[in-house]
């Protein structure tokens, strides 16, 4: 990598990263939040989320390989999670 | 299918089947601190031996439930694995076992309420000594979020510490505990 190159992502990194008071931040404000909720809505919160989380994989699968059929996007989403799962077991 | 169906069907067929339990995992986490995702549920249940058949009968056809019991390495229980049709989201119930805080968490259990069902949930000290307990000295990063984002959402005013500082003692995790609590910002 070129000295210009490395300087300019060095800066580049320097200014996208978020600051400690910004973390701090944006932590709080994810307690805040948590504390106004419900305890169903919380429960039911992970759920959701995981909802989500195989939607947009669905979305991602699609746009990589426009002719994949229900099967193949069932499939290849259940392979994301068997590895995902494992990850975290492996951890 | 949405998990969340799944697990209230569940529930619901715990109830049915008179099985004492509670939910533990990510769901009982996610109650006390903040929500993340997750892609499967945890039941702890007290089994009579007849009771599984029972079980298998309540959930209906739409799940399968292998009745060979099986073991989980983390925690070291016995469990048995359900699937749904839906084959992505995946259904754990491990079997209480004679360990002294598996058994007092489950006599603490707290009754929430999910559709004016009852919800038997941990307490959230339990949650925190259990994922202190399994998150191999702290190496399990979502375990260590979980407990950091409980301390911050409950507040440790709010916390029984003493009973914590009893079991984290005793599992060998109150250093990492108290690294934790240390670091609990004042929200």
């Amino acid at each position: 990598m070129s000295r210009s190159t490395s300087a300019t992502r060095s800066c580049y990194n320097d200014f996208m990263s978020p600051s400690t008071q910004l973390i701090d931040q944006l932590f709080a404000d994810k307690v805040l939040a948590a504390r106004q909720r419900t305890l169903e809505e919380k429960f039911l919160a992970g759920g959701n989320l995981f909802l989500a989380a195989v939607e947009r994989m669905k979305i991602g699968i699609l746009m990589r390989n426009p002719n994949a059929t229900d099967e193949q996007i069932q499939a290849e989403i259940q392979r994301r999670l068997a590895v995902s799962r494992h990850m975290e077991n492996r951890e | 299918m949405n998990p969340n169906e799944i697990v209230a069907k569940v529930i619901a067929a715990l109830h049915r089947s008179k099985i004492p339990f509670m939910i533990v995992g990510s769901f009982s986490s996610n109650v006390y601190g903040v929500e993340r995702t997750t892609q499967d549920a945890d039941f702890v249940m007290q089994l009579e031996p007849h009771s599984i058949s029972k079980l298998i009968q309540e959930l209906g056809p739409d799940f399968k439930l292998d009745p060979q019991l099986g073991f989980e390495t983390v925690t070291m229980t016995s469990r048995y694995v359900a699937s749904h049709i839906d084959p992505l989201f995946k259904i754990e119930f491990f079997l209480i076992s004679d360990d002294a805080h598996d058994l007092e968490r489950f006599s603490r259990r707290r009754m929430g309420q999910l559709h004016g069902n009852q919800l038997p949930l941990p307490s959230p000290e339990d949650v925190i000594v259990t994922k202190l307990r399994w998150s191999k000295g702290g190496k399990r990063t979502k375990d260590i979020e979980d407990v950091k984002n409980v301390l911050a959402v409950q507040t440790p005013a709010n916390l029984d510490l003493p009973y914590i500082r009893h079991w984290t003692t005793q599992h060998g995790t109150r250093e990492l505990f108290e690294k934790l609590l240390n670091d609990t910002p004042v929200i």
